[in-house]
């Protein structure tokens, strides 16, 4: 450092300032953070504690033991559930995508009345909640000659996403540049090359954003499974966690359910962790697209 | 291009093994897509081409069974002397009404019921006194007293439950294989089964009464 000059002062970012308001802030973070948390470590707290441990949920961490886990894993048939429950959100999901993003192409792509017609109606499937229709639907499922099986409630899942996907995607669509679409026509390409070449990459913020959202919802759901499903062999995992829920004759057996409901989250932790790179690039391409 | 304008050399490299590595790298998730879409429809089509007869559909509702789904299927099969590879019998005994505070579970339970009433695949559902009465309101319940062969089941008339001079059902105490089963043990409210109105299989839903107002053998 040359003599007689002074070091250059080093500006700190106004959030590394310490005001009463940044703390006040801080704080608030914190307090949020914890009360969001704190569920999740009372849930694996209490799943490692042995079946018949009635200490408050609250007492963390006093006890390490895998029999909860262990019950809860041979109670419910956990390998059968896992791939039931895998197979009907992944074929949902990719039902789902293509059909939605089908839909949506000529939807915000066409400017004729057809086109807002049928943005309207399928729009409309958001009014409605299925839970209402469920008889009819039923009926008509069972007046079809479809059968009860472990993978009917697909049919359910990728009807009642349809509304809310087309919504998502067709409005995502509405950005898209058409110059680019254009050039490719320009280029030769067909309707169906321009869409898979061309648009169909282009979507990849709104199509990861409907596989969190309806295949977080379709892994979680009990309902259709257990309106649909007769036999325990086809259950999947939310429906096989029911059968650790008590009444005042049988007391739920809060340990065992803590430790299915861990096991049930643990592929979709494995997935995200896996998959965290894309889908974290995929949002933030969306952000900035936006 | 004509094919004479390249070389032999190249012309010689097209092969199927080429053709199917092109189809692939251009094609792959179409391809994949149509395999699941395919596998989807061939299992459906062989499930409703090898599905069972439903041979009985029971739905014991807040019953809290103490044995399992597949033992009251099996020993109905066997007492009925139905094979069990053409047959099946669906007894559901997870669902709850009350005793239960997840709203959401009552509700499911609930569209269950009705889903299936209104599939008219429902044959016989068993709930709790309150419930069943309130049900008996909207003409749920068949008139046990009317069916023809329900003789054995009105022998004792303190485990008929009447209303509007019909009897719409026989308390779960009174029926030996559910106490078997562990059934309706609550001492606070008893259990009541009936046969529902426009069930299919009025004849099989009394001889399911009957099997289980039968001893069992242990």
């Amino acid at each position: 450092m040359a003599l007689g000059k002074k070091k250059e002062e080093r500006v700190k970012p106004s959030y590394m300032k310490l005001t009463p308001k940044t703390v006040l802030l801080y704080v608030a973070i914190i307090l949020f953070c914890v009360i969001v948390i704190s569920p999740l470590v009372i849930v694996f707290s209490s799943s490692l504690r042995t079946p018949g441990n009635q200490t408050s949920p609250l007492a963390l961490f006093i006890e390490f033991s895998g029999a909860s886990y262990a019950k809860a894993f041979n109670s419910m048939n956990y390998p059968m559930e896992l791939i039931n429950s895998f197979v009907t959100t992944a074929g949902s999901v990719l039902c789902i995508v293509i059909f939605a993003t089908m839909a949506a192409y000529p939807i915000g792509r066409i400017k004729t009345k057809l086109a807002r017609f049928l943005y309207f109606f399928f729009i409309s499937g958001l009014i409605i909640p299925s839970q209402m229709v469920i008889v009819p639907i039923a009926q008509t499922l069972n007046r079809l000659g479809i059968p009860n099986t472990r993978f009917t409630p697909m049919i359910m899942f990728i009807t009642c996403s349809l509304p809310f996907s087309v919504f998502l995607f067709s409005g995502f669509m509405k950005g898209l540049p058409v110059e680019i679409e254009e050039a490719a026509y320009i280029d030769g390409a067909s309707l169906g090359k321009r869409f898979t070449t061309v648009v169909f990459p282009l979507l990849q913020p709104a199509i990861i954003s409907c596989v969190i959202t309806q295949g977080l919802w379709i892994w979680n759901d009990y309902f259709y499974p257990m309106v649909f499903i007769s036999k325990k062999a086809q259950y999947s995992l939310p429906v096989g966690m029911l059968q650790f829920l008590g009444d005042k004759e049988n007391p739920a057996q809060w340990n065992v359910l803590f430790a299915a409901c861990v096991l049930c989250a643990l592929p979709l932790i494995v997935v995200f962790l896996a998959l965290q790179k894309q889908f974290v690039n995929g949002i933030a391409a969306g952000a900035v697209k936006g | 291009m004509r094919a004479a304008a390249f070389p032999v050399s190249i012309m010689k490299k097209i092969n199927w093994k080429n053709e199917l590595a092109y189809l692939w790298i251009n094609y792959k998730w179409f391809l994949l897509a149509g395999l699941m879409v395919s596998a989807a429809v061939v299992y459906f089509l062989l499930a409703a081409l090898t599905q069972k007869e439903t041979a009985i559909s029971v739905m014991l509702i807040d019953c809290h069974a103490a044995v399992s789904q597949e033992t009251m299927d099996r020993d109905y099969l066997e007492a009925a002397e139905l094979d069990p590879k053409s047959f099946q019998a669906e007894i559901l005994t997870g669902l709850m009404f009350s005793g239960t505070d997840s709203g959401t579970y009552t509700m499911t339970s609930l569209s269950r019921f009705m889903s299936d009433i209104g599939n008219e695949s429902l044959d016989v559902a068993g709930m709790r006194e309150e419930d069943f009465l309130k049900y008996a309101g909207s003409g749920t319940w068949a008139d046990l007293a009317a069916l023809p062969g329900s003789e054995n089941l009105l022998k004792a008339p303190d485990s008929l439950l009447m209303k509007d001079g019909k009897t719409i059902g026989i308390y779960a105490d009174a029926l030996p294989m559910l106490r078997h089963y562990g059934c309706y043990e609550d001492p606070d409210t008893r259990g009541v089964l009936g046969v529902i109105y426009n069930s299919r299989r009025k004849d099989e839903a009394l001889r399911y009464l009957d099997f289980l107002s039968s001893m069992p053998d242990s």
